[in-house]
C-alpha cells in the first residue's frame, strides 16, 4: 500500500485530504508542524508527501528545502498544496524541488488524479 | 714616269749612236787596220780593242779561234736570254692591258697601279740588250769584217741582225703596250672622276631634298605657333643642324642699336643641347657686322682665312673647334635684325650653293617667325587694349546706370516731397512723397503751377516772395510753409527751393519739402511712450514683488523698493553690483548664471526656483521670472528679474507631502490588513468547500435528493464567498502595490482555448457558442496568468449576460499592441451605466439581476490588473439590448515594467504578524526593494 505523509496544520483540511486519500486506498500519516514533518519524512520515508505551505513554525518552502537537502528525501515525490496562491509562489516551490502543486480549494474528484499524475511522473 | 721615259729614250739614242760609231770605226779599222780607242770606252770596248789588236796577231788563225767563240757564245746566250725575258715581259704587259680593259667597268677598282717596275725592267732589259748587241758586234762582227772571214762573218752578222730584229720588235711592242696601258689608266681615272662627280651630284640632290623637307617642316611649325618664337628658333637650329650636318647652329638678334648681337638659341648637335652663347659686340667685329649687313649669306670655308671671321677671337674659334661658318642674315623691313650662324667644327668645309640657299631660306623662315610673333604681339595688345576699353566703358555705363538708379531710388523713396519745375513754376515732375503729402496725382499735377496747386490766401505773399528769391538765383532753405492739399486740408512743410541747371543746361527749379505733420505725430507718440513708462515705473515701484533691472554683464541697473527691503540693501548699494553675487545664495549660483546667460539670448524663464540671500545672510527660496527686454536707445539687452517668495509655499507643500505620505501608508496598511484577513477567511472556506464537495460526490455515502440540493446550495454559496474573498485580496494587493508581474513568453491561441475550456460547462448549460478568431503563432511576452484572468473575466461576463447567440473572441496585433475583442449578443449596457461599469461593487440594474451572481469587483479588478500590471487598457462599446464589445489592449512585450514590491507568505516575515506594525512595514519595503 502506498503511504502518504500529510503535513498540514489545519485539522479540517488535514481530515479532508486524509479522507480523500484513504477513500482512494492510500495509507496516510500526518504531521501538524513543519519540523515534525521533516523529521517524519526523513526517518520513516513515505511514498509521497502532501505539503501545506502555511505552517506554524517553518513554512512549506523551508520544509521542502530541508527534505530535499537530505539524501533520503532527495527523490521523494512532494506535492505542495496552498490556498494562498500568489503568482510567483508556484515558481518558487517548483524551483525548490517540489514535484507538483495543487491549489486550494481542492476538488475531491480531481485531487486524486492530480496526485497520481505527480507520483506516476517520478 | 715622264723622266724615266726620257732617260730611256736618251739611252736608246746613245746606244744607237754608239753602235753606229762602232760600225763606222770598225769599217775604218777594217780599211786602215788601225784600231781606234774611244774615250767612252768600257771594259767591253777595251776588250774589243784588245781583241782588235789581237786580231792582227792572230790574223792567220782559223775563224773559230779568230772570232773568240768562247766570248761570243755567252754573249749570244745572254742575248737570247734577254729576248726571252723581253718576250715574257711583253706577254705579261699585254695580258695586263687586256685585264685592264676588262676592268674598265669596275670603277671601284684602284688604278694607282705601280708602273715603275715594268718600266725599269724594260729599260734595263733594253740596255742590256743593246750592250749585248754591242758586245756581240765587238767580238763577232768586227773580226768578221776582216777580209779573210767574209763568209762566216756574214752568217754571224745575219744571225745577230735577226736577234736585233727580234729584240727590237719585242722592245717596240713593250713600249706600245706600256703606252696603251697608260692610256687605259688615264681613261679609267677619268671615268672614276666622272663617277665621283655623279655621286656628288646625287648627294647634292639628296641634300636639297632634305633641306626642302626641313624647310617645309619649319614652315608648318611656324604657322602653328606664333606665340612661342623661342621654340621655333630652337627647332630651326636643330633642323638646320641636321639638314646641313653642322655641329653648332645659333640664332642671334641684333640689339636695337645694332651694337650687339644677342644669342637667342644655340644648338650643339653632338650633345643635342639647346643653350645660349654670350652676346657679340659690334666694336669687336666690325668686319663681320658689316658683312652681315651686305648680303644674305656669308659662306666662310675656312674661318682662319676669311676677312669676315678673322676678327673672331682665337679662343672662340679654337675652343669651339670651329673650322667653317655659314651665316645667314635675317632681314626685316630692309634691316638686318639677326643672323643664323652655322658653324662647322674640326677643319674647313666648302659650302655648296644649295647649302647657302638653304641658309637663305632658313633666315627667311626666321624672319617670318619674328614678323608673325610681332604681329601676334601687336594683335594681342590691341585686343587687350580693346578689352580694357570695353571694361572701362562697361564700368562707366554701370556707374552711370547705378547712379541714375540710385538717384531715381532716392527721389522715389525719399521721405520728402520733391518737385521739378520749369522757370515758369510749372511742375515737370514730382515724387511719390509729394503725391502723398499733397494728395494730387503726378499726372494731374504735371503742367500746373505751384501756386495753382498749393496756393492759399494765407501763403500767397510768401510764395511770391519765394518765387522772386529763386528767380534771382538765391537758395531758399528751411522755409516753413503751410500748403493747400487736394482735399482742401493744410499741410505744414519745411521747404527748400533753388534753381539748378539740368543735364542739358536748361534751368530747372527744384523744390524740396519735408512733411512736418509726421514729426508732430512722432512727438505725440513720444509723449504716449513717456506716459506708458510712467505707468510701468509706478507698477514697478509699488509692486509687492522684488524686481531688479539687470544689464548685460549682470550688474544691477535698478531695484524697486520691494527688492530693496527684501534684500536689505539700499538702491545705491545695489546699483552696479552683480545681482548673482549680491542676492543669490552660493547654492544657486550655478543655476542663476546659466539662467541669466540663456535669458540674455532671448529665452523667457518663469518659475525658476532660486535660493536668495539678503543682507542679513538669511536664505529664502524664491521663484523667479527672468526675461530680456530691449532698450530702444542702444539696443542693449537688459534683464528684468521678478522674484516671488515661495518659502511659505514650500513649507506648506512639504507638510502636504508628509500628510499625503502618511495617508498613503495608512492606506497600504489597510490593504495589508485586508489581504491577511482575506487569507484567514479563505482557509476555513477551503475545508467547507472540500467537505461539501466530498459529501456531494457521494464519497461519504449516498444522499437523498433534498440533501443533495441543499448541500449543493451551500457548496455554491461557499464558492461564491471564496471568489469574493479572492477578488478582495487581489484588489487589496494591487492597491497596496504587492502584486508582481511574472513575464513569460507564450502563444496566445492556446490561452484563448483554455479560457473556452474553462467556461465550457456554462456554455453547454446556456446553449451558447464561443468562436475564437486568432492566428497561430501570436507570441506574447507578458504575465500569462493575469492576462488569462482578465480575458476570462470579460468572457465570463459576456456569457453571464447573454441568453442566446454567441460570444466572439477576436485577437489581432497592431503596432506591438495586442487587441482582444470579446463581442456578445447579450443584454447590452445603457450609456449611463457604462461609466459605472468599472467601479467596485456597482451592480447595474438589469432584467437578469436575479439570475446573475457576481462579486461586483470583476471589471474593477480587470481594469486594475490591466492598467497597473499589464500596462493595458479596456474599452467598451455597447448599446442597451444590442450586446456589448469589450476590447482589451496590452503591449505584446512588457519586459521593462517596473516590478512592484510584493509580500508573500513565503517571505521570512509573515505579513499577518507585521501588518499593523508600521516600522516593520518599512523594513519589508526596504527588503523588497533590495530583492
Amino acid at each position: 500500500m502506498t503511504v502518504a505523509l500529510i503535513i498540514e496544520d489545519n485539522e479540517n483540511n488535514l481530515e479532508l485530504i486524509r479522507f480523500i486519500l484513504e477513500s482512494a486506498n492510500y495509507k496516510t500519516r500526518f504531521a501538524m508542524t513543519g519540523l515534525e514533518g521533516v523529521q517524519q519524512a526523513l526517518t520513516i520515508p513515505p511514498d509521497f508527501i502532501i505539503l501545506d505551505i502555511q505552517l506554524p513554525d517553518i513554512n512549506g518552502l523551508e520544509v521542502l528545502k530541508r527534505i530535499r537537502a537530505h539524501p533520503v528525501g532527495k527523490d521523494l515525490p512532494i506535492i505542495a498544496m496552498t490556498s494562498y496562491a500568489m503568482s510567483g509562489d508556484r515558481e518558487k516551490l517548483l524551483a525548490a524541488g517540489c514535484t507538483s502543486y495543487i491549489e486550494k480549494p481542492i476538488d475531491p474528484m480531481l485531487v486524486i488524479k492530480q496526485i497520481e499524475q505527480a507520483i506516476g511522473k517520478v | 714616269m715622264a723622266k724615266s721615259g726620257l732617260i730611256h729614250r736618251l739611252l736608246c739614242l746613245l746606244s744607237f749612236l754608239y753602235l753606229v760609231i762602232m760600225f763606222v770605226s770598225h769599217a775604218a779599222a777594217q780599211t786602215y787596220f788601225s784600231v781606234a780607242y774611244f774615250s767612252t770606252g768600257t771594259v767591253l770596248e777595251k776588250n774589243l780593242a784588245q781583241a782588235v789588236s789581237k786580231q792582227q796577231v792572230l790574223a792567220d788563225k782559223t775563224w773559230f779561234s779568230q772570232y773568240h767563240f768562247s766570248q761570243i757564245i755567252p754573249i749570244i746566250a745572254a742575248l737570247v736570254l734577254i729576248i726571252l725575258v723581253l718576250f715574257v715581259l711583253e706577254r705579261q704587259l699585254k695580258k695586263r692591258v687586256l685585264q685592264k680593259f676588262s676592268l674598265e667597268n669596275q670603277p671601284s677598282q684602284t688604278f694607282a697601279h705601280d708602273f715603275k717596275i715594268p718600266t725599269e725592267i724594260i729599260f734595263i732589259t733594253s740596255l742590256l740588250f743593246f750592250s749585248g748587241m754591242v758586245a756581240a758586234f765587238n767580238s763577232a762582227l768586227l773580226p768578221s769584217l776582216l777580209p779573210q772571214n767574209q763568209l762566216s762573218a756574214r752568217w754571224l752578222a745575219a744571225g745577230l741582225f735577226a736577234l736585233v730584229l727580234v729584240g727590237g720588235y719585242l722592245l717596240g711592242s713593250l713600249r706600245r703596250s706600256r703606252q696603251v696601258e697608260l692610256l687605259i689608266s688615264n681613261l679609267q681615272i677619268q671615268i672614276k672622276n666622272k663617277q665621283v662627280a655623279q655621286t656628288k651630284l646625287l648627294q647634292g640632290e639628296l641634300r636639297l631634298q632634305q633641306q626642302n623637307a626641313s624647310l617645309a617642316h619649319l614652315a608648318a611649325m611656324q604657322l602653328s605657333d606664333w606665340q612661342n618664337p623661342e621654340a621655333i628658333f630652337r627647332e630651326i637650329a636643330q633642323v638646320s643642324a641636321a639638314a646641313l650636318d653642322v655641329e653648332r647652329v645659333s640664332v642671334w638678334r641684333f640689339s636695337e642699336s645694332f651694337k650687339q648681337l644677342e644669342c637667342i638659341g644655340l644648338y650643339i648637335k653632338s650633345k643635342n643641347l639647346h643653350t645660349v652663347s654670350k652676346p657679340l659686340q659690334a666694336q669687336d667685329l666690325p668686319q663681320y657686322f658689316n658683312q652681315l649687313k651686305q648680303g644674305r649669306v656669308i659662306a666662310v670655308n675656312d674661318v682662319h682665312n676669311h676677312p669676315a671671321t678673322v676678327e673672331f677671337t682665337q679662343e672662340y674659334l679654337k675652343d669651339n673647334r670651329i673650322g667653317a661658318m655659314l651665316d645667314g642674315s635675317i632681314w626685316l623691313n630692309n634691316e638686318v635684325i639677326g643672323v643664323i650662324c652655322h658653324e662647322h667644327v674640326d677643319g674647313a668645309r666648302e659650302w655648296t650653293l644649295d647649302e647657302q640657299n638653304f641658309v637663305g631660306s632658313i633666315t627667311d623662315l626666321a624672319r617670318l617667325t619674328i614678323e608673325g610673333h610681332m604681329r601676334q604681339q601687336v594683335e594681342d595688345s590691341l585686343s587687350h587694349q580693346q578689352a580694357h576699353l570695353e571694361t572701362i566703358v562697361r564700368k562707366r555705363t554701370a556707374t552711370i546706370e547705378s547712379n541714375a538708379k540710385l538717384f531715381r531710388f532716392l527721389v522715389e523713396r525719399a521721405p520728402v516731397s520733391i518737385l521739378y519745375m520749369n522757370i515758369a513754376n510749372e511742375i515737370i515732375e514730382m515724387n511719390p512723397e509729394a503725391e502723398r503729402i499733397s494728395g494730387y496725382s503726378r499726372e494731374f499735377a504735371i503742367g500746373k503751377t505751384y501756386k495753382d496747386l498749393f496756393g492759399t490766401e494765407q501763403n500767397k505773399d510768401q510764395l511770391n516772395a519765394i518765387d522772386k528769391q529763386v528767380a534771382y538765383g538765391n537758395k531758399i532753405q528751411g522755409e516753413e510753409i503751410s500748403i493747400r492739399c487736394a482735399d482742401g486740408s493744410r499741410a505744414d512743410l519745411t521747404m527748400s527751393r533753388s534753381m539748378e541747371l539740368d543735364s542739358d543746361g536748361n534751368p530747372v527749379i527744384i523744390s524740396i519739402g519735408q512733411d512736418m505733420s509726421k514729426q508732430k505725430a512722432l512727438e505725440a507718440n513720444a509723449k504716449k511712450l513717456l506716459e506708458s513708462e510712467m505707468r510701468y515705473s509706478y507698477v514697478v515701484e509699488h509692486a509687492p514683488l522684488p524686481i531688479l533691472m539687470i544689464d548685460k554683464q549682470g550688474g544691477i541697473i535698478d531695484a524697486n523698493p520691494e527688492a530693496q527691503s527684501a534684500a536689505g540693501y539700499s538702491r545705491d548699494e545695489m546699483i552696479g553690483r552683480n545681482f548673482i553675487e549680491l542676492v543669490v545664495a552660493k547654492e544657486s549660483h550655478r543655476k542663476a548664471y546659466a539662467t541669466a546667460a540663456r535669458a540674455m539670448k532671448g529665452e523667457d524663464f518663469r518659475g525658476v526656483e532660486l535660493l536668495l540671500q539678503n543682507a542679513a545672510g538669511e536664505k529664502i527660496e524664491y521663484e523667479c521670472s527672468i526675461g530680456a527686454v530691449m532698450q530702444n536707445a542702444d539696443d542693449q539687452v537688459q534683464l528684468v528679474a521678478i522674484a516671488l517668495d515661495i518659502s511659505r509655499q514650500k513649507t506648506l507643500q512639504a507638510s502636504l507631502i508628509t500628510a499625503r505620505e502618511a495617508a498613503e501608508s495608512a492606506d497600504r496598511i489597510k490593504s495589508m490588513f485586508v489581504a491577511s484577513m482575506s487569507h484567514e477567511l479563505r482557509t476555513p472556506l477551503n475545508s467547507i468547500i472540500g467537505f461539501l464537495g466530498v459529501v456531494l460526490q457521494g464519497m461519504s455515502g449516498d444522499l437523498n435528493v433534498k440533501q443533495k440540493d441543499q448541500l449543493g446550495r451551500a457548496y455554491h454559496s461557499a464558492r461564491h464567498l471564496l471568489s469574493l474573498i479572492t477578488d478582495v485580496i487581489d484588489v487589496s494587493k494591487i492597491e497596496a502595490g504587492f502584486l508582481q508581474v511574472h513575464v513569460e513568453k507564450f502563444e496566445l491561441k492556446p490561452l484563448l482555448t483554455e479560457i473556452e475550456q474553462a467556461i465550457h460547462h456554462i456554455l453547454d448549460e446556456k446553449n451558447l457558442d464561443v468562436t475564437i478568431d486568432c492566428a497561430d503563432g501570436m507570441m506574447l511576452e507578458t504575465d500569462r496568468k493575469r492576462l488569462y484572468q482578465v480575458i476570462l473575466n470579460v468572457v465570463s461576463n459576456a456569457v453571464k449576460y447573454s441568453v442566446k447567440g454567441n460570444v466572439d473572441m477576436r485577437a489581432s496585433i497592431n503596432n506591438n499592441w495586442l487587441a482582444v475583442s470579446v463581442k456578445d449578443t447579450g443584454i447590452g449596457i445603457g450609456e449611463a451605466d457604462i461609466a459605472k461599469l468599472f467601479r467596485p461593487f456597482e451592480r447595474i440594474d438589469s432584467p437578469l439581476k436575479i439570475k446573475t451572481l457576481g462579486t461586483g469587483l470583476g471589471l474593477y479588478l480587470t481594469r486594475k490588473i490591466l492598467s497597473q500590471l499589464l500596462s493595458g487598457t479596456i474599452e467598451v462599446q455597447s448599446k442597451l439590448g444590442e450586446g456589448s464589445t469589450f476590447i482589451i489592449k496590452v503591449p505584446i512585450k512588457i519586459s521593462n515594467i517596473v516590478q512592484q514590491p510584493t509580500v508573500s507568505i513565503l517571505d521570512e516575515s509573515h505579513p499577518e504578524a507585521v501588518a499593523l506594525d508600521k516600522l516593520n512595514l518599512e523594513k519589508i519595503k526596504l527588503e523588497d526593494n533590495k530583492r
